[in-house]
């Protein structure tokens, strides 16, 4: 058998992995049936295989535990006839009583993590298309629009990141895609993390510490000093950084 | 419903608690019931720079472990109707200031007061990370130098992601600069930033700018906040950062090195 080639030992039916993957969230606000079915149906007409077959996670985080008859079930069913898949739910602890009948997965809250990235790349899809304006926002891009300071790290893990604000010096930006900041870029950038070397760091004013395609580095600048505090495009030309007037 | 007035700048020694002392006094004078509170557990200063340092009983900590209670431990201002310090212990240390019970005391105080003025510690651990915990507004010192500034810099990232207003996602933190030990001579001579080089890195709106002077190591020595020297350069400074902060829109001063006249030349300023 050819599957098993690879493997040294014949007994070994799978392995366990850790990975990360990033997934949207159905962030509930409200626990009325009525209105959240409204939506839904709305949500499907701005697009409409956006739902179908959508892996999310269900939050409940914004939501009160309510004190008789929970229909969480009723919600869920909701949720699956319009085509969502949910993987897990997430709640506070207070909900995993109501919340057995289900058969679904429980997550913990995230409120305990620290350092989180100022932007919620999961819950972008849903917060963005939710807007009733059928606007063609790539879901995997994330934008901040506040300044990045020193000593916090925004990514971008599935596509560009986009600044509109100032990234101050010991700032960290990391994208799988391209980097694009509209302020003073003082900090560091690193773009193509995963590998894609045509991607690239755009920026007004370029004053980073270190710049970094697809794992190329460059913290010495003096080769683009003509190009600092100046606009400025930088990308991968074979093992090495380029840089040319935007 | 008092609001909650963080006086912080991640660096050590760039004018916190003389900030603090100042606009504290200077909200008082202007008619609002104040207290300031000292957050530097174990390292308490801001008794000696209100002058009230032999009038220390009780003391924050001893509220927050509710072995006294707050009327006991508040200390009335002798000069200012409205104006009153809760001292920090200098025994104890850091680990007592608890989320809870600093909410506990700051929300029975918010009740009767217009503002609470919390003096931080230096850096980015527990004290200093408590005393910006509760704030709505925040007063960010800086002085004109690099690694000052980029320490401001790290404390606003951490005021929009862990305070309550960012942990509960309401109206974030209002954020001041309030750039001290300004030196113009030495700006000139390029050993110092300028006023727009830390405006232009910081980008908060600037409430004053207090220069370098020798009225606040002498105001300090005698206990009166040096806002009360109306004569001085730096009392001036802090009574018009207070005036802005109320909504007072006031041109900056003390920003060109000042020309001396021939007496005080003949005599020394
Ligand atoms: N504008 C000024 N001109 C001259 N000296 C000043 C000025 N502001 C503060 N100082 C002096 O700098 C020193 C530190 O001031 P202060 O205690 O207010 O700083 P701090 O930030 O509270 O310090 P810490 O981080 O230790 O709490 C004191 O000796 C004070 O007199
Ligand atoms: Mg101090």
């Amino acid at each position: 058998m050819t599957a098993n080639a690879s493997h040294p030992n014949n007994s070994t039916g799978f392995q366990l992995k850790r990975s990360r993957l990033t997934l949207t969230t159905l962030e509930l606000l409200s626990l009325e049936l009525e209105i959240i079915r409204l939506q839904l149906t709305e949500q499907a007409k701005l697009a409409p295989n956006l739902l179908h077959d959508m892996p999310v996670i269900l939050s409940l985080e914004k939501v009160a535990l309510p004190e008789k008859t929970c229909n969480i079930n009723a919600i869920i069913h909701e949720c699956e006839r319009m085509g969502l898949r949910i993987i897990a739910i997430r709640a506070q602890a207070h909900w995993r009583h109501c919340l057995k009948t289900t058969e679904i997965a429980y997550l913990p809250t995230l409120s305990t993590q620290s350092d989180e990235p100022i932007s919620k790349p999961q819950h972008q899809t849903i917060e963005q298309t939710a807007n009733s304006e059928p606007k063609p926002i790539h879901p995997k891009h994330v934008v901040v629009n506040k300044p990045v300071r020193s000593g916090q790290q925004v990514i971008a893990p599935e596509g560009d990141l986009i600044v509109l604000a100032p990234v101050s010096a010991g700032a960290e930006l990391l994208a799988k895609g391209n980097i694009h900041v509209y302020g003073p870029l003082r900090g560091r950038a690193l773009a193509g993390i995963e590998g894609n070397t045509n991607t690239g760091i755009f920026c007004l004013q370029f004053a980073a510490e270190l710049v970094a395609i697809a794992g190329h580095y460059m913290t010495e600048m003096t080769p683009f000093q003509s190009f600092w505090q100046k606009g400025a495009h930088i990308f991968r030309e074979g093992e090495n950084l380029q840089i040319l007037p935007l | 419903m008092a609001k909650i007035i963080v006086v912080t700048s991640g660096k050590g020694g760039v004018g916190k608690t003389t900030t603090s002392a100042a606009i504290a006094t200077g909200l008082a004078m202007r008619g609002y019931k104040t207290v300031v509170i000292d957050f530097d557990v174990g390292l308490r200063n801001l008794d000696l720079v209100m002058g009230c340092e032999r009038r220390v009983v009780y003391d924050f900590v001893n509220v927050i472990n509710e072995e006294s209670n707050i009327k006991q431990a508040l200390i009335k201002d002798k000069r200012i109707a409205n104006l009153f310090v809760l001292p920090a212990s200098q025994t104890r240390d850091k680990e007592a200031l608890t989320k809870e019970g600093v909410g506990r005391v700051l929300e029975e105080l918010r009740k009767s007061y217009d503002y609470i003025v919390c003096d931080s510690p230096a850096g980015i651990e527990k004290g200093a990370l408590m005393a910006l915990y509760y704030a709505d507004e925040a007063i960010i010192v800086t002085n004109p130098e690099i690694s000052s500034v980029r320490d401001s810099d790290r404390i606003l990232g951490i005021l929009q992601s862990k305070s309550v207003r960012a942990e509960q996602d309401l109206e974030p933190v209002k954020e001041y600069l309030l750039l001290s030990r300004y030196d113009p001579e030495r700006v000139n001579r390029g050993e110092m930033l300028s006023v727009s080089d830390v405006e232009d890195i910081l980008a908060i709106p600037l409430l004053g700018v207090i220069p370098e002077s020798k009225a606040v190591l002498k105001a300090s020595n005698q206990g009166i906040p040096v806002i009360h020297d109306a004569e001085s350069d730096a009392g001036q400074a802090y009574a018009d950062s207070v005036d802005r902060f109320l909504g007072k829109d006031l041109p900056h001063r003390f920003l060109e090195v000042q020309k001396k006249g021939l007496l005080k030349r003949m005599f020394g300023g």
